[in-house]
């Protein structure tokens, strides 16, 4: 199991949380993380690797969705000393955006006091664009149209998602609705682009 | 074990660090984390009922090497990267095959454990001494 | 919090349920060079963090202890920025915590295990190992010493030489630790826990907020890194008869303590040792059940560093805590915890000091109105004068 040791925790992770608070704070907004030599296992690609480090460590819990779950879990243990949880408790929890709506069920969304223990899902697409060439050249397909809008959001917003089951959407957004309980997105594709879904943004699709 | 890291972590940083370049010529170290500092949690609990609570976080060094391969772990109280980075490196060398095998190199760490084992002792000793005689003597009160 | 480190050009800058604030940020800059200035103006030696972490040893330990951060050597960094100000210190820890990460967790530290610099009891005379008074300023007579002024290192250098040479070379001790004056107790059966149904459960304060009532564990967590003075305060308010917590020390110790941890490959090391006060103190429990026997209790006290004030005021308040009788502020857990937390009350009342321009003009628009009407109003129906 690979120990990433180029990865700098300190200043490749502060870069690559400061975009991942600009998406956070500008839902839909996509930002690229600078590539990084890392070598992942099956079911994870350096994208999604490099969001879990850059967010994972001893004090949080994560949960990984899929057939290469266990290999996927050693390497983020190995790397960021987060716990390994059951989907039900996970913090952080991974998934591929193909994957059934039922998963989304069964994660926290928080308690009214304290709506921040929830579950934040990491999902990896086939590609995000803001335009459907863009998209569509990168997956081969243009995949889904979501119109973002809500706070950090300037009217409205597109964003293009290839390789996102539609499912996973509709059960986000109905789980949402019980804002300020919810669960906050990250979606990554393997060319190192992230975008984010926060749980008060308002999706079209 | 736990005698060796007491060592390592109390003698003097000068001579550790002497020791471990000489050390280092004759082996191939490859640094897997830089010594870097982080935080320990510290645990204790009441004397009476075992009431556990955490009483604050102490700041330690920790380093990851691989000595011709092998891995060693060193972690030590305070800002020390040397300190850290010399556990480090005499760790791996003493969870070698080689030591094991009860070589030449192991024996070379313990010998130096060893004197810095007395030196260490006797100031210990030294002021355990100094304390102990403010020692109240209740007999010579009960003299007056 | 507002920090004043960086110059605000930006006049969309909102603080925390305050105003935006314009302009200023010339003068912020200059008082944070006047500070300098202050600081060193006179022009004399730079002390060194060395000098600072050997010979203001104490002020160190208050330091790591309120700042929760054992690192003696970076609280003599703080309290070099802060020209001593140990509030201000122990606030420069707590913010460079934030920075770190926590990897580790020890194994539970075991205080029998200490090697003694110093333990005395006033419950018992003769106690295991004997009282051992350590380096302890209670018997000196608090006369100015004005020999310090004169101080040369070569003056240090003798005086080390004579201490340490007048050890009796045939009276050389080897080590020993020592049982606990309170293991007596309990094994004559004299000791009972504080009897109530009580939350055992690990807290951790600084994972999550306290929430009364709070645990134990919190509780003494909170105290560990409390301000001195406040406990101290609300220790004393204890013992003076607001609260009914007048107790002895049953023991209190003072040395260093093996902290171990496991590393990432799982093993159990040893990795240094921590100075670390400790104070047993024994109350009589009263009972309301008529011909029982009084039987003692002990309330805890435990921080980093040489601190006796310290570890006495936990031990009188952990058990005024857990008095039934909630009354006086030093058994109210959320007056004592809240209110020795030294960051966080410094934090608040200092923020009195930032702008509350539009609060207060809002305030005097309504007292000014109010006094308007008050004029207006017949003379036979006149209210009574406002007070100047």
């Amino acid at each position: 199991m690979q120990r990433e040791i180029q990865y700098d925790e300190i200043f490749d992770a502060q870069e690559h949380y400061r975009l991942l608070l600009d998406s956070m704070a500008r839902p839909g907004k996509i930002n690229v993380l600078p590539r990084l030599e890392l070598t992942t296992p099956q079911g994870i690609h350096a994208t999604g690797a490099l969001v879990g480090f850059a967010l994972l460590n001893s004090d949080v819990s994560f949960y990984v969705d899929g057939p290469s779950a266990e290999d996927v879990s050693l390497y983020l243990l190995v790397n960021t000393s987060a716990r390994p949880a059951e989907a039900e408790e996970a913090d952080y929890v991974y998934l591929d955006g193909t994957a059934a709506a039922g998963i989304l069920y069964q994660l926290k969304t928080g308690t009214l006091p304290y709506p921040e223990n929830s579950a934040t899902v990491i999902a990896a697409v086939g590609a995000l664009g803001e335009t459907a060439e863009a998209t569509g050249e990168a997956a081969g397909e243009t995949g889904l149209v979501l119109t973002l809008s809500g706070p950090g959001v300037d009217g409205e917003r597109q964003l293009q998602v290839a390789g996102l089951n539609v499912a996973l959407l509709e059960a986000l957004v109905t789980i949402n609705a019980e804002f300020p309980l919810g669960i906050d997105v990250v979606l990554t594709d393997p060319a190192g682009r992230i975008a984010c879904i926060p749980r008060s943004s308002r999706i079209k699709i | 074990m736990e005698q060796n890291d007491y060592i390592l972590c109390e003698c003097a940083l000068d001579t550790l660090e002497a020791f471990v370049t000489e050390l280092e010529a004759h082996h191939t170290v490859q640094i897997i984390r830089q010594p870097a500092v982080c935080m320990t949690m510290v645990r204790a609990e009441d004397s009476v009922e075992s009431q556990p609570f955490y009483l604050g976080e102490v700041l330690v060094t920790d380093c990851e090497v691989q000595v011709d391969g092998q891995a060693g772990y060193g972690l030590c109280m305070g800002d020390e990267p040397v300190r850290s980075y010399c556990m480090a490196v005499i760790d791996a060398l003493l969870s070698s095959d080689d030591s094991r095998a009860g070589g030449s190199r192991a024996s070379q760490v313990r010998a130096f454990l060893e004197v810095q084992a007395a030196i260490i002792a006797d100031r210990q000793r030294l002021e355990y001494n100094l304390i102990q005689r403010t020692k109240v003597d209740f007999k010579l009160m009960e003299q007056d | 919090m507002y920090s004043a480190q960086q110059p605000h050009k930006n006049i969309n800058t909102l603080f925390m349920g305050y105003i935006a604030v314009k302009g200023g940020s010339d003068a912020i800059h200059q008082a944070k060079e006047l500070v300098e200035f202050y600081r060193v103006k006179e022009q004399t030696s730079p002390i060194t963090i060395e000098q600072i972490r050997t010979q203001m040893r104490l002020a160190c330990d208050k330091v790591i202890s309120e700042g929760g951060l054992y690192a003696p050597e970076y609280a003599a960094i703080a309290l070099k920025q802060s020209e001593g100000d140990v509030f201000e210190a122990a606030f420069i820890l707590r913010a460079f915590i934030t920075t770190l990460q926590r990897r580790y967790y020890s194994e539970t530290i075991n205080t029998r295990e200490m090697f003694i610099r110093r333990k005395i009891s006033a419950s018992f005379r003769e106690i295991p190992g004997g009282q051992v008074l350590g380096p302890t300023r209670d018997y000196t007579q608090r006369i100015l010493d004005t020999t310090k002024i004169e101080e040369t290192l070569e003056d240090i250098r003798q005086f080390i030489m004579r201490f340490e040479a007048s050890i009796d070379a045939e009276k050389v001790q080897e080590i020993t630790s020592y049982g606990k004056v309170i293991d007596l107790l309990k094994r004559e059966g004299l000791l009972r826990g504080v009897g109530n149904a009580e939350d055992t459960t690990l807290k951790d304060i600084t994972r999550e907020a306290i929430k009364f009532p709070a645990p134990r564990s919190a509780r003494l967590q909170m105290m560990a890194r409390a301000e001195t003075g406040g406990l101290m305060a609300l220790g004393y308010s204890s013992m003076r008869g607001f609260g009914n917590t007048h107790p002895t020390v049953g023991e209190l110790r003072y040395g260093t303590v093996p902290v171990r941890v496991k590393d990432s490959s799982g093993r159990v090391r040893y990795i240094g040792k921590i100075e670390v006060t400790e104070a047993e103190m024994i109350t009589t429990m009263k009972t309301s059940k008529k011909n029982s026997v009084p039987l003692y209790s002990i309330g805890y006290g435990l921080c980093f560093g040489q601190n006796d004030t310290k570890v006495i005021c936990m031990g009188i308040l952990d058990r005024a805590m857990r008095s039934p009788e909630g009354n006086a502020p030093a058994n109210d857990a959320e007056f004592v915890l809240y209110h020795t937390e030294g960051i966080e009350a410094m934090g608040f009342t200092n923020h009195l000091k930032l702008p509350h321009y539009v609060t207060f003009q809002a305030g005097l628009s309504n007292v000014r109105q109010a006094v308007e009407r008050a004029n207006a109003v017949p003379a036979k129906v006149k209210a009574e004068p406002v007070e100047g």
